[in-house]
């Protein structure tokens, strides 16, 4: 359940999802997001983040996925926000296998 | 090579242990170890600022993991609150690490219905290894050095 101060915070998240996308393609695919409870009990954002099968190689991977994180604090304004950032990651190839709706 | 070093190692080793078909255990206890490397690397140097040898292991026991993400997040939200300076970007760079991994260390070890995959757990322990290097990197700074402190201590004093 989102409570109505998170989901007033939607389009500030989309409009930075937009960006990073755009900004950190063709390495990141798309991006999809959940907000919801952390382990403490406090709302945050729960990241998906579909990586090409080249930025998912060890190297390319150890270089992209800090800059999603930064990229994505630095466009977020998180004093704004009041949550906090938490980002998973899967290749193209893992979701083709899986073909989970929740990473389309 | 430190302790956290090892575990930094065995967290990558993990992920990568089966070739194909990779064991939710490994990628569990991949990402759980990535989260332990980098407290241990923390606490390390908190305690190894301590004079008295024998006492710096009984020191580290103290350390409180939710203290230490609070910590943290307070950290990361006051550079943004100051203008992202870029002098302190490699600090707020640990200090985020830190708060992610272990929110992503109690999903590794409690949250049985969600699935860990290779790119995933790989992508954590890289979050890990990245929060090294920029540790390493200002670990002799004032910034980093207060950091450290207010790590260990039970609440901000007023000054």
């Amino acid at each position: 359940m989102i409570v109505p101060t998170e989901l007033a915070k939607q389009p500030q998240i989309n409009a930075a999802v937009t960006e990073v996308v755009s900004q950190l393609s063709p390495s990141v695919r798309r991006i999809r997001y959940d907000i919801e409870q952390d382990w403490t009990g406090q709302w945050a954002i729960f990241f998906r983040v579909l990586l090409s099968d080249d930025a998912s190689k060890p190297g390319n991977l150890r270089q992209i996925v800090p800059r999603i994180i930064w990229t994505m604090s630095e466009r977020l304004n998180l004093p704004d926000l009041g949550m906090f950032p938490y980002f998973n990651f899967r290749s193209e190839t893992e979701q083709a296998l899986l073909r989970d709706p929740a990473w389309t | 090579m430190t302790f956290a070093d090892d575990l930094l190692k065995q967290a990558y080793f993990l992920a990568n242990k089966e070739r194909a078909n990779p064991k939710q255990a490994s990628l569990r206890r991949a990402v759980s170890t990535a989260y332990y490397a980098l407290f241990h690397l923390l606490i390390g140097e908190a305690v190894g600022n301590w004079s008295v040898a024998r006492q710096r292991s009984i020191l580290a026991r103290t350390f409180d993991h939710g203290k230490m993400r609070a910590v943290c997040q307070n950290h990361v939200t006051e550079f943004f609150k100051g203008g992202a300076p870029a002098a302190g970007l490699q600090l707020q760079n640990v200090a985020h690490a830190f708060d992610i991994l272990q929110q992503q260390r109690h999903k590794a070890d409690y949250d049985n219905g969600f699935v860990w995959l290779r790119i995933n757990a790989i992508g954590q322990v890289d979050i890990a290894s990245t929060a090294f290097t920029d540790w390493r990197a200002v670990r002799g700074t004032d910034a980093a050095q207060d950091y450290l402190l207010a790590l260990f201590l039970p609440r901000t004093p007023r000054i």
